[in-house]
């Protein structure tokens, strides 16, 4: 009972400690904004002045594009005022702003920024593709995005003078910028070459940028030949050379384009050689046959063109040997192979026998290449046993037949 | 003695045993450690799969622009990335932080939106902010197939500003830009984002739906007998449905109020199967001659900003697949939400309110839209938005009329609708036994006496008895569970409880 008394003061005591809530006065708050532009040019200080008797808690939110903001008035006797962060005021497009005061809305408004050419213009330049065809129907398209000083996008209308150079012509042509962009479509000229493109936009020039105008697609063309000799020695070297190949314009077709040379020969094989052109030019090689042919050659660049047929022709170089045997008829001994002119034959020449046995029935076949003009066969003893054979001879389709009975 | 040695011992072997279990898990970690090599996939710089977190509606105008044709395939890429260089926007705006704007943005553009967010992070601001809708078009593609000028008009931009993570303003705009975009390490960076004035503004004025049919309102909240909160999936049968809306036909009432929970449903991919049981649902209650006030976002609690184009995807496809279905009769966006202002936040809570509002009209603008409040008082919130008033009632009924005429001076002509009243007969521990079916039914008799008199549309809850109430329903308290497990004017076993009768001899049948 006796606490009961401090327990009661005690309460009493906490209940007088309390603060008193102050009145909040219900003065209607008012703001009378100055009147802030509707239109202005990026970098200009944008900033929102008004009289207020709503200090506290009083902001303006501002949103572009990229972003929105908050940001706090600072007060001078009893004009608040906020000022545009350089993020907003330097930002071309639309900047909205609200002036808000306890989650309310007051104001809102949008500023039009414009950009600021005024101070300088950056270019920015798009070309492509580097590469084009000659003839006129291929094209690289010119892309041009002027900014302003701060990376805004210059505004629709905006002049942009695109000059392109080919060999001694300069040419220009003026283009309007419309949503952030310039373009211009560059038609390949008829000539290959270098195309040089550049573009200027109030005081600012682009660098300039190159296409290549490539020749176009080669149009049929012409082979020839050249050898030493007709023989078909299997030795020397036949070169086939096409003429200078040139589109459809009169431009020699890129270097490196490759030429196919196919060779069809007397048995209806294809031989095949292949060259790159060098100024038009391409040039390919095959070694000669060894026996008696017609070649028919005709050249192709694959896809795109062709060229004539060339007929070559190759005489037999051997023209006779002699067949010698040894005492037991063991070995064979080929001899005096003449070439064309008498001489030996070039070493390497292919040469080879067939055996039969006295049916007639193929038992063996025997390869080896001419050295000196001559070449040498051993018919083994363990292989080939005692009796009657045909051995059947042959060196650059001549054939030879001997009958030989082996001890 | 000897206990020192037991305890000893036992000592011993429990650490023993503690440091065989550690080496093992030491070695367990090593070698899993080892196992895992560096991902080959990541040495190239690939965009990572676009997860499902954003989807604002992107209608694409014809393709009718300079330059080269657009291909298809490209046109998706730049989708992606565009969409891609919003949602870095947003995050970084909220953040403040530049994670993933590097990979959107080019260059020059990146440090543009860098210096906004050194100045917001200064200045303490964040800002959560989506987009709904674009409606881009292609303006210009260039030759070579690596520079794209779009325009992108009347966006639909969301934003809550926080500063000093107090919200100071919620804000809706239609902001029209151009862009430039460039192919650059694959990705299409924004280089140029212009806002451009609204040239074509595209708020005709709607032409709100009819609201005819909702006087004429007299229903019934449904779930199956055995399935309350959960009528969609493997337990779902035509025929237990087709036979309750018989019952409620019988009963003389012409509306069911149904439910679509968020979650189950499948947030932003519909389970096809449950909008199947949906549609069948539809049909049924077209079948029975009853119109169905389907109640969207049943359990979704998040409201967030960066939620609302999830919820947006969600409800557009629910609501393409039924506003032409002639039984539907309204859409009622959320059951009670004013019950999450406390945890959730007012603003937030209401914020997506009012742009779902918005949403759903975009894809409907026949059936009108309504909220379901808890209680009348709340129910004037976004009371100029919806196109009927739904607030629910559980008090004691002498006072119903004193509420009713308070919101409905503050309603201003808006069509009311008691979309929920009902009375738990239960009677057991919880209540000491005071509770009783007779109760129920005096309460039914007063309260539709007034309905009655004054014209007021209304459903009851509601049709069952149920046997099990879900914990996300009213929480794991047992009183509360109890006395929501007696709802009902028939029991859990199918028999009609007195209150029925109620409802039978309903003489405006």
């Amino acid at each position: 009972m006796k606490y009961s008394i401090y327990i009661s003061i005690f309460l009493i005591g906490l209940l007088g400690c309390r603060d008193t809530i102050p009145e909040i006065p219900l003065k209607p708050h008012t703001f009378a904004i100055r009147p802030v532009p509707t239109q202005t040019v990026a970098g200009t200080p944008i900033e929102i002045q008004l009289k207020t008797n709503a200090t506290a808690d009083l902001s303006l939110i501002i949103s572009n594009a990229f972003g929105s903001a908050v940001i706090k008035p600072t007060h001078k006797k009893n004009v608040s005022s906020f000022r545009f962060p350089n993020e907003f005021a330097q930002r071309s497009g639309i900047c909205q702003w609200s002036l808000v005061h306890d989650h309310k809305v007051y104001q809102k408004g949008e500023i039009n920024i414009r950009p600021n050419p005024g101070q300088g213009t950056t270019m920015e330049s798009y070309l492509g593709p580097r590469s084009i065809s000659a003839g006129g129907t291929d094209f690289s398209m010119f892309v041009v995005s002027p900014t302003d000083n701060y990376d805004n996008p210059l505004t629709d209308g905006t002049e942009i003078a695109y000059t392109y150079q080919f060999n001694n012509t300069i040419q220009s042509i003026p283009v309007e910028l419309n949503k952030l962009i310039g373009w211009k479509n560059i038609q390949s000229t008829e000539k290959s070459g270098r195309l040089l493109v550049t573009a200027s936009c109030n005081d600012a020039k682009s660098k300039a940028l190159t296409t290549l105008v490539y020749p176009a697609h080669a149009i049929d063309f012409k082979i020839d030949f050249t050898r030493n000799h007709q023989f078909a020695d299997g030795n020397q070297i036949i070169r086939f050379s096409t003429d200078v190949i040139k589109d459809a314009y009169g431009n020699v077709i890129s270097d490196g384009t490759l030429v196919s040379f196919s060779v069809l020969n007397s048995e209806g094989m294809l031989l095949q050689t292949k060259g790159t052109t060098i100024n038009g030019v391409a040039k390919a090689e095959l070694l000669h046959p060894i026996e008696r042919e017609n070649w028919e050659i005709t050249a192709y660049i694959t896809g795109t063109a062709k060229s004539n047929s060339l007929k070559v022709s190759f005489e037999a170089a051997v023209r006779d040997f002699n067949v010698s045997l040894s005492q037991d008829h063991r070995i064979i001994t080929i001899a005096n192979i003449e070439s064309f002119m008498g001489q030996w034959i070039p070493d390497g020449l292919p040469i080879s026998i067939e055996i039969k046995d006295g049916k007639g029935n193929s038992i063996g076949k025997k390869h080896t290449t001419s050295r000196k003009g001559k070449a040498v066969f051993t018919l083994p003893g363990d292989f080939y046993p005692k009796g009657n054979y045909q051995v059947q001879v042959e060196i650059a389709g001549i054939l030879k037949t001997i009958n030989t009975s082996l001890q | 003695m000897k206990l020192n040695k037991t305890l000893y011992r036992a000592l011993l072997l429990s650490s023993f045993l503690a440091i065989n279990g550690l080496i093992l898990f030491g070695i367990s970690s090593i070698w899993s450690y080892l196992n895992t090599g560096a991902d080959r996939s990541t040495m190239l710089h690939l965009p990572e799969e676009r997860a499902s977190n954003y989807l604002p509606k992107v209608d694409w105008a014809p393709l009718d622009h300079e330059g080269r044709p657009m291909e298809e395939q490209t046109l998706k890429e730049i989708e992606r990335d565009y969409l891609r260089a919003w949602q870095v926007r947003n995050s970084a705006l909220e953040t403040n932080n530049t994670y993933g704007v590097a990979d959107y943005y080019t260059d020059s553009a990146r440090t543009k939106l860098f210096r906004i967010l050194e100045l917001n992070s200064a200045n303490n601001t964040t800002i959560k902010s989506t987009t709904l809708r674009h409606h881009p078009k292609v303006e210009f593609y260039s030759a070579d197939g690596k520079l794209v000028v779009l325009t992108d008009e009347n966006v639909e931009r969301h934003e809550h500003i926080y500063s000093d993570g107090k919200l100071i303003l919620s804000q809706k705009s239609t902001p029209s830009y151009q862009i430039m975009v460039i192919l650059e390490d694959g990705f299409w960076r924004i280089r140029h984002l212009v806002e451009t004035p609204n040239e074509n503004p595209r708020n005709a004025e709607q032409i709100p739906p009819s609201t005819a049919s909702i006087s004429q309102i007299k229903g019934v909240n449904y779930y199956p007998r055995t399935q309350a909160w959960d009528m969609f999936g493997e337990q779902f049968k035509d025929s237990i449905i087709d036979h309750d809306f018989s019952i409620i036909r019988s009963l003389g009432l012409n509306t069911v109020r149904l439910f679509v929970p968020y979650e189950a449903f499948g947030k932003v991919e519909i389970d096809p199967e449950k909008m199947e049981q949906l549609k069948r649902t539809m049909h049924l209650a077209s079948k029975n001659d009853l119109k169905v006030m389907l109640t969207l976002f049943d359990f979704y609690g998040e409201y967030g900003i960066q939620d609302w184009t999830l919820t947006r995807t969600h409800a557009a496809q629910i609501v393409n697949a039924l506003k032409d279905h002639k039984a539907l009769q309204s859409w009622d966006i959320k059951n009670e939400p004013d019950l999450d202002f406390e945890s959730r936040g007012k603003e937030k809570v209401l914020a997506w309110l009012d742009q779902m509002i918005g949403t759903i009209k975009q894809y409907d603008n026949e059936h009108p839209v309504t909220i379901g409040w808890s209680n009348p008082e709340a129910a004037i919130n976004l009371s100029k938005k919806v196109d009927f008033i739904s607030f629910h009632y559980y008090r004691d009924p002498s006072e119903f009329l004193g509420s009713y005429d308070a919101l409905k001076k503050k309603a201003s002509l808006k069509p009311l609708v008691l979309q929920e009243y009902g009375y738990s007969s239960y009677s057991g521990i919880w209540n000491g036994f005071l509770g009783s079916e007779n109760d129920q039914n005096d309460y039914y008799k007063m309260m539709d006496r007034i309905l009655v008199e004054e014209h007021i549309p209304r459903l009851f809850w509601t049709l069952y008895d149920f046997g099990e109430i879900p914990v996300s329903v009213v929480g794991r308290l047992p009183w509360r569970k109890a006395k929501q497990r007696y709802f009902g004017i028939i029991d859990r076993y199918g028999n009609p409880k007195k209150s029925y009768s109620h409802f039978i001899g309903d003489p405006k049948k």
